[in-house]
């Protein structure tokens, strides 16, 4: 038994995306801000300028509904934001809106793998302006993009619900899939529009109530870091817990090349953010069209089951269906394509040609894929590859020659190779006619 | 051009429409005597931060006529906490003293499509935070009625300008009784639309939830009109109320037997010379409109001032937090005296553990007073009651006292609170020949009635046409 054996982790997680809007969350300017120029897509608003106001995105609030209803959370259909104070050069007003009373979902879950996984609350906010770190003419300077500031931000906060990384990487993809499908999200870690932070702590097993610190890890881009960070940080933890240390209350990040966390901050008192209700936003009503639109999304697992169901290969689904709005392209093909059979081996052509035939003319991709699937008659140019073929491998010939039966279906493979889809019987009738006048 | 020809034009916008039309109006001429006029003005009273030059006025003038916009190029002064592209925008705050704007708040935009011709930005206390411009980071406006006496505030500099007959109307802001405390001051009308009327878009925040922006005039018709033509929804600001209707003046047949409430305990350690224009003020619109004067009760109305010293300040702090001096203006340790004071007692109301205690119960009360109007516009459709303590106090006497100053926003803070209209007005001078001042106030969107009152007693008083004598 490993010292191991007697400690559980507890491990609960905070999710930021990045919602797809064409606006930002409180004015005009437009949201997308991956490899834009610096700071071109700004106004008074998102820069903090004096007399600038915020004026919240419907749009963007219906996006966040959409993933507190994905998450089955209870919903507040009344709106109100809060200002979060911190100085920070990423922040021009000062303050982050956000919800803090009013999350748009709370007390939600999602099943994953016969597994429930609560949720805490999932809340609307913005994101901040982009620090970047150069030299510039050989001095060290701090530069702001401002493109980012105000950008749309859903947070979503899980409850200590997970007690190993695989759980956490499971959940992850899952509501990865699941956003990205109804088009929430883009939840493109290299992009930052999905961030992870994962509140790791170890209790003894025994132990009923949660451990009374937690180590954050932040500033993890990838699931694969996440799950190594969470591993080390576990064991790291449980050694010094059973040596009968304490452990402080930190946030560290995670170095992928050392396979290791590091400390990064040390939390003294609770931050005092002195959240301030926005005056400058009313109470904002949900109305009826916009919580059923926020409402409307497909249930990722559902779409998978029923596309199984009517004869497409479960890996060909996962590799195809990616989208709900793909939906309509599949109706269209499978209407083209009766039987399970024919549906197996067009799947799997449409993933080996994908950038060629997917979503597109389906006329084509099936015109095309029947031609792949004909059978060559051609008796005279069959005949000419055969002997093609005997003569550039000898050696074949030798060993069938020694009575080694099975060289047959290797040089059927290279006729095949040569010609396409083939009446086997007749070529390795023809095979063994050409190799025996050898 | 004489003193009394440019106050002939500035006096009301149907004598400057005749001027144009008639074409009587040179603008090269008006527009060099208006330049001499401010400059005097400004030695005499410094009510403005920024005078536009004489080339700039003359441009707007003649663009608006050639136009035909509505306004014709009517001069106007706007208190220096709107932001106007490329024109200077200070808050009367030493860290914005050389701020030049890159967008246009949205009343100023309004006001140039309009046809308005902004010719100076005024002094006021820095960030709104005062009751006398004394709190400006620059220097103190005067009472052109009385030179050595503050001429109120936050909005002073607001309010000297349309006294003096410089302008048509003005452009202030009304926090907790910003534009009316000085309007009674000068003796000018000072209005404060309901909250949400306005956009307050690119206008430097104070207090969210309370700035209200509005408007200084001397004549009630004037103010109805262009407050038509600045208010509304523009997306940006999203506490503008969405359906408004243009208000109209509600004609003195409608008013007839109107029901006005009073609450004579305000009039309590107020100068007995407002007492009195009250007194005469009740009999007119008794005699004039048959209207009947009721006794209310607004059981929280003392509470105000205690509410608004949590709430304000709990918001400034807030909204003063940008203010860093990185990317605009000028560094932290340029705040004066009030300003940081104001920011220490929001961010102490705002502390978690304090938070409850302050600013939380003060919401609570907010609310409270809010509901004591709601159920006295049951009973009446109009509130009569003082705007200050008395006239216009001597410069530096109340400076050293910051809670005697507070004291002086007794009467328009919890009408701040409540986001109700109020029209502060003219009643009369005081022995000592300064102006004195009180207010109607009313239900939320019924600006109207209030324009109504004023406007009769405006008919019979003829407050229009009376101009101090100190700044000739």
């Amino acid at each position: 038994m490993s010292i191991k054996d007697n400690w559980q982790a507890v491990i609960g997680l905070e999710i930021h995306v990045e919602t797809k809007t064409k606006a930002k969350m409180f004015c005009h300017c437009l949201a997308s801000h991956f490899q834009a120029k610096p700071n071109t897509n700004v106004c008074p608003v998102c820069l903090g300028l004096p007399g600038a106001m915020p004026y919240p995105n419907i749009k963007a609030l219906e996006k966040a509904l959409t993933i507190a209803k994905i998450l089955n959370c209870r919903i507040n259909t009344v709106s109100r934001f809060e200002r979060k104070h911190y100085f920070y050069p990423d922040l021009p007003k000062s303050y982050q809106l956000t919800q803090y009373l009013y999350p748009i979902g709370y007390q939600g879950k999602l099943r994953v793998d016969g597994n429930d996984y609560y949720i805490t609350r999932v809340h609307q906010e913005e994101d901040t302006a982009k620090l970047k770190h150069e030299v510039v003419e050989g001095k060290k300077v701090s530069l702001v993009d401002f493109n980012r500031s105000g950008v749309p931000l859903v947070e979503i906060v899980t409850e200590p619900t997970f007690t190993t990384s695989e759980q956490v990487v499971k959940f992850l993809k899952q509501l990865q899939k699941i956003l990205r499908f109804n088009q929430v999200s883009d939840c493109d870690m290299e992009k930052g529009s999905m961030r992870l932070e994962a509140n790791v702590s170890v209790k003894n097993k025994n132990q009923t109530q949660l451990p009374d610190y937690k180590v954050e890890l932040k500033n993890i881009n990838s699931f694969r870091f996440l799950k190594e960070a969470i591993d080390y940080e576990i064991e790291r933890q449980v050694k010094l817990l059973a040596f009968g240390k304490l452990i402080s209350q930190e946030t560290r990040g995670y170095n992928s090349k050392l396979k290791r966390t590091f400390s990064q901050r040390h939390k003294e008192a609770a931050h005092d953010y002195r959240y301030l209700l926005e005056p400058d936003i009313p109470h904002l009503f949900l109305s009826p069209e916009v919580i059923k639109a926020g409402s409307r999304f497909k249930d990722y697992d559902q779409v998978k089951k029923e596309w199984q169901a009517k004869g497409w290969p479960a890996d060909v689904v996962e590799v195809l269906l990616t989208r709900a709005d793909q939906i309509k392209w599949w109706q269209e093909l499978d209407k083209a394509v009766p039987t399970r059979v024919a549906k197996a081996k067009l799947g799997h052509f449409l993933v080996k040609n994908k950038s060629r035939y997917y979503l597109k003319d389906i006329g084509k991709l099936i015109a095309d894929y029947a031609k792949e699937q004909e059978t060559v008659t051609d008796t005279k140019m069959i005949r000419q590859t055969i002997k093609q073929v005997i003569k550039d491998n000898p050696k074949a010939v030798v060993d069938w020659q020694a009575g080694k039966q099975q060289v047959i279906y290797f040089l059927l493979g290279q006729v095949r190779y040569k010609l396409g889809n083939l009446d086997v019987k007749s070529v390795i009738k023809e095979i063994k006619q050409q190799i025996d006048k050898n | 051009m004489r003193l009394s020809e440019i106050r002939q034009l500035t006096r009301s916008l149907s004598t400057w429409r005749q001027a144009v039309a008639n074409g009587r109006l040179d603008v090269k001429d008006f527009s060099q005597s208006l330049t001499d006029y401010l400059a005097k003005l400004q030695a005499k009273t410094q009510a403005y931060i920024t005078i536009l030059p004489e080339n700039k006025i003359r441009q707007q003038i003649e663009a608006a006529i050639k136009a035909d916009k509505p306004l014709l190029g009517w001069p106007v002064s706007m208190k220096d906490v709107f932001i106007t592209k490329e024109i200077k925008t200070t808050a009367g705050a030493a860290v914005l003293k050389d701020y030049l704007p890159s967008y246009s708040s949205t009343v100023y935009q309004r006001l140039v499509s309009a046809g308005g011709s902004l010719v100076a930005k005024t002094n006021c206390d820095a960030w709104g935070f005062g009751g006398s411009t004394e709190n400006s980071d620059f220097y103190s406006s005067k009472n052109p009625y009385d030179l050595e006496r503050v001429p109120g505030g936050s909005s002073g500099g607001s309010a000297v300008s349309v006294a003096s007959g410089a302008v048509g109307f003005d452009i202030g802001e009304d926090t907790g009784g910003s534009i009316r405390q000085p309007a009674a001051f000068c003796g000018v009308i000072g209005f404060k639309p309901t909250y949400g009327s306005i956009s307050r878009y690119g206008a430097i925040a104070f207090s969210s939830s309370l700035d209200t922006i509005g408007l200084f005039g001397r004549q009630i018709e004037d103010v109805i009109e262009v407050f038509n033509l600045v208010k509304g929804v523009d997306g940006f600001d999203a506490t503008v109320y969405p359906s408004q209707t243009p208000t109209k003046i509600t004609s003195s047949q409608q008013l007839t037997k109107i029901k006005i409430g009073y609450l004579p305990e305000l009039f309590e350690g107020v100068d007995p010379q407002i007492k009195d224009y009250f007194d005469k003020l009740k009999v007119f619109y008794e005699s004039e409109l048959k209207a009947e004067f009721i006794e209310i009760k607004l059981p929280h109305f003392s509470y105000g001032l205690a509410v608004y010293y949590i709430l304000a300040p709990a918001e400034a702090s807030s909204n003063l937090g940008r203010y860093d001096g990185v990317r605009f203006g000028q560094g932290r340790q340029f705040f004066g005296d009030e300003a940081i004071r104001r920011v220490l007692l929001g961010t102490f109301a705002l502390a978690s553990g304090y938070y409850d205690a302050y600013y939380l119960k003060a919401l609570k009360v907010r609310r409270l007073i809010y509901q004591d109007f709601i159920k006295a516009f049951n009973q009446v459709e109009s509130i009569l009651l003082p705007v200050t303590l008395g006239q216009a106090f001597k410069l530096g006497q109340n400076t050293q006292d910051p809670i005697k100053m507070y004291l002086e926003d007794s009467f328009t803070i919890p009408i701040s609170l409540a986001g109700l209209p109020a029209i502060s007005f003219p009643v009369g001078l005081s022995d000592q020949g300064l102006p004195l001042g009180l207010q109607f106030a009313g239900r939320h969107f019924n600006e109207s009635t209030l324009a109504g009152l004023v406007k009769v007693w405006q008919s019979f008083s003829k407050f229009n046409q009376k101009y101090p004598n100190h700044v000739d």
